[in-house]
């Protein structure tokens, strides 16, 4: 890889979140998010990496490398044709190859059709969760534990509900049409925390 | 069944991608404001918004 390594060190909370930055994918994210609240991980996105410029594919290698745990959702198909998620999942590939300090989780929509699109994948199993909020909060809670032991999906989708709910006055507040901004999404974050903290989930 | 070409991921298959389990401690709130370079000025406001439309009970003590 060109550049200097950031040498960033691995932390066991953080999942790097490789999905579609589209409204339409909005609920799914709001999803995955109140699971990893839940399971008291950090999400992170490449959005907190700011777009162009010299050594942004590093940075964002870098990003992955510390991530203990990086999650792929490659449901989204047809247009527009996002190159950069199966990239990213290569990534995640040669990371989990060159250290082991790395797990990977492919999420898709509908069973058998990764294999048709990305062969090279055959042999890892993604899991499916249909589309859905519920099958998006079953898939990580079947990946990604707490020392307690971890909630039922049912009470993770009451979480979900309330931060979904939330998401309209959010994003009023700071006069964005989307989820997709460091900001916005870690107040989304950070939204989910202070409402699983009242619900007693956390 | 015919391999159509030799993998590691192949060797590997089933062993850890897409069928890990890991367990960690987990991280607190004021790391996860820190991450976003969110203030406490952030975090109140978010709180607000939060608890002024909390379903009374799920509010505790009121």
């Amino acid at each position: 890889m060109a550049g200097k390594s950031g040498q960033r060190r691995v932390d066991p909370d953080q999942v790097f979140l490789n999905v579609p930055y589209s409204r339409s994918y909005e609920r799914m994210l709001v999803a995955l998010t109140a699971a990893l609240v839940v399971l008291r991980r950090i999400p992170c996105l490449t959005f907190e990496i700011p777009d162009g410029g010299q050594g942004r594919l590093q940075r964002i290698f870098d990003l992955l490398k510390s991530c203990r745990v990086s999650i792929h959702d490659l449901s989204a198909v047809g247009q527009p044709v996002r190159f950069n998620m199966p990239f990213e999942l290569g990534l995640a590939c040669v990371i989990k190859e060159q250290s082991d300090q790395h797990d990977f989780l492919i999420l898709e929509r509908k069973p058998h059709r990764l294999h048709r699109h990305l062969s090279d994948v055959g042999g890892i199993d993604p899991k499916i969760h249909h589309g859905t909020a519920n099958g998006a909060i079953c898939a990580l809670l079947e990946v990604l534990e707490r020392p307690e032991g971890n909630p039922s999906t049912a009470q993770v989708m009451k979480l979900y509900r309330r931060m979904l709910k939330l998401v309209p006055a959010l994003k009023a507040q700071h006069g964005n049409r989307d989820l997709f901004s460091m900001r916005v999404y870690g107040e989304l974050v950070t939204l989910g925390w202070v409402a699983a903290g009242e619900m007693r989930l956390i | 069944m015919a391999k159509k070409h030799s993998s590691t991921w192949r060797a590997n298959a089933g062993s850890s991608h897409g069928n890990f389990k890991h367990k960690s401690k987990g991280t607190n709130l004021k790391t996860v404001l820190a991450a976003y370079n969110l203030k406490n000025s952030d975090y109140q406001r978010v709180r607000c918004l939060v608890v002024g439309q909390l379903p009374k009970e799920l509010v505790h003590g009121r």
